[in-house]
C-alpha cells in the first residue's frame, strides 16, 4: 500500500503546474519564436541589465490561447503583463482581466501618438504597428506590383493565396479593398464583388504553414502577409519575396501591452510598461524586427523606416479603420467570405 | 480485503485519471456552453441556451454538422476497404517479414500530421506527383488539394492505420481450416471469401468503420491544413470559435452536441451490433 | 485397379521431410486407416490427397483419373477436420448446405438432400442450431453430414473422434463405421489411436518417420507386425532383447524358443501379455522364465501384472474369468509361460 501511495503522490507532483511566489521576477507573457528571440533581445535584455527589477518572458501561443490563460486565471493571476492583439485585448479589457491605464499612471503613455492611446480604449495602449502587405514573388512577378489589382490577372490563376476570415488578414484586406472602392472601410458590396471575381484564382484560402513559405517554396506567386514578418522573410530569401504597400492602402495590426488584473508584481509589471512604450526599446525594437513604433518620440533610423509604417509615405497609406468597429461586422463578413467568396472560387 | 474491494482499488488511478482528464472538463465545458457572447466577442457569464438556439436556428451550422458527417463516413468507408485486404494479408502471411510488414502498415501513426500534410502536398500539390504525371502524359490537371478531394484522401490515409489493427484486432477469430474446409466442399476463391471469410470478419469490419469514422468525425488536422480553407466541418468550425473569434460559449455548445450526437450513434451501433451476434 | 492410389507422394517443410515415400492402394468401398505417432506423416498424406498441400513428388490418382495438380475446390473429397471447422455463422442445416450449393444442385434437390444427410446422422431435430449451440458429438455428426453431402469421390477423415471423450469416442466410430458402410464411401483415416485404427478399418497402413511400415488387416498388423516399428507401436508386449544360439535366443540366463530363426544375429524379442500365462506348479511350456509380481492392476476383463525377471521387467495380462488373479500378491515369485509360436522377433539394427 505504501508503495502504491507513493507512486500516486508523484504522479500528482508530476502533473502539478508550478506556481508564482513573491520572491520571484515578474512575468511578461507574449507570442513565441522569432519576436520572443528578438523581443528578448533588444527589450527585455537591457531593462533587467538596469538591475531595478526583474521580468521573465512566457512564450504564449496565439493571441486567443494567452486570453485564455487570462480567463482561466482571473482568480489566481500567474502573469503581470501581456502583449497581445488589440482585438483580444479589447475582449480581455471588457472582461476586466486587464487594468486600466492612462498617463497620470504612466507619464510616457503621453509620449505616444493618438492612435495608439485610443486603440487600447480605457486599458493599455498600443506598443506595436504592423501592417498588412502582399507579398510576391520578385522573380516572377515583373515589374514590380504597385496595386492588388495585379491579382486579378488571369495569368496568375491559382498561384494567390489568400488568409480568409476568421483571420483577421481577410477582415483587414476587405476593409482596404472597401476604401479603395466606397471611401468607406463598413461599405463592402464593391469589395466582396471584387473578391469573388478573383475566388477562381485563388489556390487556398488558408495557406499553410503561411503565405511566406508558399511563395519561397513556388507553391504561390501571391500570399496576404504582415510587414514584419514579411520583411524578415525578404532578408532570409535574399529578396526573393516581393512586399507590395499597395495603392490601395493598408490597415493596422495592433499589439497593445496590459498590466494584468491583480498581478502578483505590480510594480514591476507597470516598470517594464513604462520601459517597453519608451523612445529607446521602440527604436530598438523597429529597427530589430520591422514593426513600427507607436512613441511619436523614438527616431528610427531611415533605413529601418523605409520598411515600416514610421516612413511619413507609409502612414499615410494606413487607412482610418477602428478594429473594434470591425469586431462587430466579424460575424457578417465571415459569412460573407464563406457563402459570397469561397463558394464561388470552385476548385 | 474482498475481491471486490480490490477490483475497485485497483480501478481507482484509471477512474481518477477519467475524472480529471474526461469528466472534469466535460463538465466545464458544459458549463461554458451556457454561458453567452456580447457582440463585441467578450465573454457574458450567464445560464442560457441562447448560443444553442443561435447555432441550431443557423442553417450553416446544420449544413457542416451534415458535410462533417458525409466526410467522416466517406473516409471511414475508403479508408475500410483500402484496410481489409491489408489486414487480411498481413493476417495470412506467414512470412518472416510479416512484424516488419505489419510495422510499415501502421507507420504513418508514426509521423505527425503536419509532416504528413507536408508530404501529401508534394503529391497532390498542383505542381506536385501526380499532375507533374498527367501533365507529362498529356492530360488536364486536376485540383487535389486545397479542397474537398483533398480532404477526403487526407483523412482516408491517416484513419487507414487504425482500421486496419482495429481489424488484425478481430481477424483473430477467422480460422484458417474454415476456408480450407469451405475448398473441400467445392467453393472457389470467390465464393471462400463471400459466404465464409466476409461474413466471419463482418464484425471487425464494423469496429472498423466506427472507428475511422469517429476519428475522422473527430480530425482537425487534415481539414484544417488540407482543405485550403474551403472545408467546414465541425471539428474545424469548433476550432475557429475557440481561437479565432474566441466566442467560446459557441466552441463549447458545438462540443457538446457533436459529443452527445456521437455517444447516440455509438449506442445505436452497439444496440444493433448485440442484436445482430445474437 | 485400385479406385484411390497413391504413388509416391513425397513433401517437405523447409527442407525437413514430413512425408518421404507413401503408396497405397485403396480399393472402392473401402476403409484404409492410417495410423502413426504425431509427425509420422498422416495428417500431411491426407491434405495432400484433399489438395489443401501439393506434394513435392508422386501422383494422386482417383479411379483412374489424375488429380495431382487439381485445386481441393475441384476434387470433390469430403473432408471432415480435426477441429471440424463447422462454419460458426451457418446452422446445422447451412453447414451441411454448403458444398451441395456449391456443386449447383437445384434447390429442392438441395433440401431434400441436406434432411436426408441429417436423417443419417441422427440430427434432425437440430437443423437449426448453430455449431455452438451443439455438444462435441453434434457438432461432429454435422462434420460427417457435411463431408458426406457432396458424394465425395474420397472421404478424408483427419483424427475425427480425437476431441471427444472416451465412452462417446467408442459409440461414435461403431456408429461412423456403419454410415460409411452404408454409404459405401471410399475413406482414408487419420488416427494415432490404435483401438480406433483396428476397430473401423478394412487396412491399416502404420506410418512411421514418412513412410508406410506395414499395410495389412487390422489382424496382421496385431498379430504378424513385419517391423520391430509396428511390433512396438500396435499394441503392448513384453520386450527382450538376445542373441541367437543355437537355433534359440539367448536373454540373460534363459533361453527362448522360436519359430524360423536364422543361424545367428542380434535379435529384439515381442510377446504379446495376453499370449502369457501363470504357470502352477507341474505345468509346462515352449518358453519359462521366472520373475517377482511388482504390481498388479484389475482393469475388467483382465488383470495387468507387471513383472520383474533378469531379464527385466514386462507385462503380462491375466483373464480374470477364473479368479486365479485374486490369489496373486506383490512380491510373489512367479513362473510364466508362452509358446514358442507366440514369440515375435526381429534383427537388431
Amino acid at each position: 500500500m505504501r508503495s502504491v501511495s507513493a507512486i500516486l503522490i508523484s504522479t500528482a507532483v508530476w502533473f502539478a503546474p508550478p506556481s508564482a511566489q513573491a520572491a520571484d521576477p515578474a512575468r511578461l507573457m507574449t507570442y513565441s519564436g522569432i519576436f520572443q528571440d528578438n523581443y528578448t533581445d533588444v527589450v527585455i535584455k537591457p531593462f533587467n541589465a538596469r538591475g531595478t527589477e526583474r521580468l521573465d518572458y512566457v512564450p504564449g501561443d496565439s493571441s486567443a490561447a494567452m486570453l485564455g490563460q487570462l480567463r482561466t486565471q482571473k482568480n489566481d493571476p500567474q502573469l503581470d503583463v501581456i502583449i497581445m492583439d488589440v482585438t483580444t485585448a479589447a475582449l480581455a479589457c471588457a472582461e476586466g482581466l486587464v487594468e486600466p491605464l492612462d498617463a497620470k499612471l504612466l507619464p510616457v503613455i503621453g509620449e505616444l501618438d493618438d492612435q495608439a492611446r485610443s486603440s487600447g480604449g480605457a486599458c493599455g495602449p498600443a506598443v506595436t504597428y504592423d501592417h498588412l502587405v502582399t507579398v510576391y514573388d520578385s522573380k516572377a512577378v515583373v515589374p514590380a506590383p504597385t496595386s492588388l489589382k495585379v491579382m486579378w490577372d488571369l495569368k496568375w490563376k491559382g498561384r494567390v493565396g489568400l488568409s480568409a476570415p476568421p483571420n483577421i488578414q481577410g477582415l483587414a484586406l476587405t476593409a482596404i479593398m472597401a476604401h479603395a472602392d466606397s471611401g468607406n472601410w463598413k461599405s463592402a458590396d464593391g469589395a466582396f464583388k471584387a473578391l469573388r471575381e478573383l475566388a477562381p484564382a485563388v489556390q487556398t484560402f488558408d495557406p499553410q504553414p503561411d503565405g511566406y513559405t508558399l511563395v519561397l517554396n513556388n507553391t504561390l506567386s501571391f500570399a496576404s502577409g504582415w510587414n514584419a514578418r514579411a520583411q524578415l522573410n525578404r532578408d532570409r530569401s535574399g529578396g526573393r519575396l516581393g512586399i507590395m504597400l499597395p495603392t490601395e492602402g493598408t490597415v493596422f495590426q495592433i499589439n497593445t501591452i496590459n498590466l494584468v488584473k491583480g498581478a502578483p508584481h505590480r510594480d514591476a509589471g507597470l516598470a517594464f510598461i513604462a520601459y517597453a512604450l519608451s523612445a529607446p526599446a521602440q527604436k530598438a525594437f523597429t529597427e530589430r524586427m520591422f514593426y513600427g513604433p507607436t512613441n511619436a518620440t523614438a527616431v528610427i533610423a531611415p533605413e529601418a523606416a523605409q520598411r515600416t509604417a514610421a516612413a511619413p509615405e507609409n502612414k499615410a497609406r494606413v487607412i482610418p479603420m477602428d478594429w473594434n468597429e470591425m469586431i462587430k461586422l466579424r460575424e457578417s463578413w465571415n459569412q460573407r467570405w464563406r457563402r459570397e467568396v469561397i463558394s464561388a472560387g470552385g476548385r | 480485503m474482498t475481491r471486490r474491494q480490490t477490483g475497485v482499488l485497483l480501478c481507482l488511478p484509471a477512474l481518477l485519471l477519467l475524472a480529471v482528464a474526461f469528466v472534469w472538463p466535460m463538465a466545464i465545458l458544459a458549463r461554458m456552453s451556457l454561458n453567452e457572447t456580447a457582440d463585441t466577442g467578450a465573454l457574458v457569464p450567464a445560464l442560457s441556451l441562447a448560443t444553442y438556439t443561435r447555432l441550431a436556428s443557423d442553417s450553416f451550422t446544420w449544413q457542416i454538422a451534415w458535410d462533417s458527417l458525409v466526410l467522416a463516413a466517406g473516409s471511414a468507408t475508403v479508408a475500410t476497404l483500402l484496410a481489409y485486404p491489408m489486414a487480411l494479408f498481413l493476417f495470412r502471411t506467414k512470412s518472416r517479414y510479416r512484424n516488419l510488414l505489419a510495422i510499415v502498415a501502421i507507420a504513418p501513426l508514426l509521423v505527425s500530421g503536419t509532416a504528413r500534410v507536408i508530404g501529401w502536398m508534394a503529391i497532390l500539390g498542383d505542381g506536385g506527383m501526380i499532375n507533374a504525371g498527367l501533365r507529362l502524359l498529356g492530360i488536364p490537371t486536376q485540383h487535389l488539394i486545397n479542397n474537398w478531394t483533398g480532404v477526403r484522401i487526407g483523412l482516408a490515409e491517416s484513419v487507414m492505420p487504425y482500421t486496419v489493427l482495429a481489424l488484425l484486432a478481430g481477424f483473430g477469430r477467422l480460422d484458417h481450416a474454415l476456408e480450407e474446409a469451405a475448398a473441400t466442399l467445392g467453393a472457389g476463391p470467390f465464393f471462400r471469401f463471400w459466404r465464409v471469410t466476409l461474413p466471419l470478419t463482418l464484425p471487425s469490419v464494423t469496429a472498423g468503420w466506427m472507428l475511422g469514422f469517429v476519428l475522422a468525425i473527430s480530425a482537425f488536422i487534415t481539414p484544417h491544413l488540407m482543405g485550403g480553407g474551403r472545408v467546414f466541418v465541425l471539428a474545424t468550425e469548433i476550432f475557429d470559435a475557440a481561437t479565432q473569434t474566441l466566442d467560446w460559449p459557441a466552441a463549447a455548445a458545438l462540443s457538446v452536441a457533436a459529443l452527445a450526437g456521437l455517444s447516440a450513434l455509438m449506442l445505436l451501433q452497439s444496440l444493433v451490433a448485440r442484436r445482430g451476434s445474437v | 485397379m485400385a479406385y484411390l492410389e497413391l504413388r509416391n507422394l513425397a513433401r517437405s517443410y523447409a527442407g525437413r521431410p514430413a512425408v518421404r515415400d507413401v503408396s497405397l492402394n485403396v480399393e472402392r468401398g473401402t476403409l484404409v486407416a492410417l495410423l502413426g505417432a504425431s509427425g509420422c506423416g498422416k495428417t500431411t498424406t491426407l491434405r495432400m490427397v484433399a489438395g489443401l498441400e501439393a506434394p513435392d513428388a508422386g501422383r494422386i490418382v482417383v479411379d483412374g483419373r489424375d488429380v495431382t495438380s487439381l485445386a481441393p475446390h475441384r476434387r470433390r473429397m469430403g473432408v471432415v477436420f480435426q477441429s471440424y471447422a463447422l462454419f460458426p455463422h451457418m446452422d446445422a442445416a447451412g453447414n451441411v448446405a454448403f458444398g451441395i450449393q456449391m456443386h449447383g444442385a437445384p434447390r429442392a434437390a438441395r433440401a431434400t438432400r441436406v434432411a436426408e444427410m441429417l436423417a443419417l446422422v441422427g440430427l434432425s431435430e437440430h437443423a437449426g442450431k448453430k455449431p455452438r449451440q451443439m455438444s462435441g458429438g453434434q457438432q461432429q455428426r454435422v462434420a460427417l453430414a457435411r463431408a458426406l453431402a457432396i458424394e465425395p469421390d474420397v472421404l478424408l477423415l483427419d483424427e475425427p473422434l480425437s476431441a471427444l471423450d472416451a465412452k462417446l469416442r467408442e459409440d461414435l466410430r461403431v456408429e461412423m463405421r456403419a454410415i460409411q458402410r452404408s454409404t459405401g464411401a471410399t475413406t482414408l483415416f487419420v488416427t494415432h489411436d490404435q483401438a480406433e485404427a483396428l476397430a473401423m478399418a478394412d487396412l491399416v497402413a502404420v506410418m512411421d518417420a514418412g513412410r508406410i511400415a506395414q499395410l495389412g488387416t487390422p489382424e496382421a498388423v496385431f498379430e504378424r507386425p513385419e517391423t520391430a516399428y509396428v511390433a512396438a507401436f500396435v499394441g503392448r508386449s513384453a520386450r527382450f532383447s538376445g542373441v541367437i544360439r543355437e537355433s534359440r535366443i539367448d536373454v540373460a540366463d534363459i533361453s527362448i524358443a522360436a519359430p524360423g530363426l536364422p543361424a545367428s544375429g542380434r535379435v529384439d524379442v515381442f510377446v504379446r501379455p495376453h499370449r502369457i500365462s501363470v504357470l502352477r506348479a507341474g505345468d509346462v511350456a515352449d518358453n519359462t522364465i521366472e520373475g517377482t509380481l511388482d504390481a498388479i492392476d484389475y482393469t475388467g476383463e483382465v488383470a495387468q501384472l507387471l513383472v520383474q525377471s533378469p531379464c527385466g521387467r514386462f507385462p503380462v495380462d491375466l483373464a480374470t474369468a477364473d479368479g486365479t488373479w485374486r490369489d496373486l500378491r506383490p512380491g510373489d515369485k512367479l513362473r510364466l509361460g508362452w509358446h514358442a509360436a507366440d514369440t515375435l522377433w526381429f534383427e537388431a539394427p
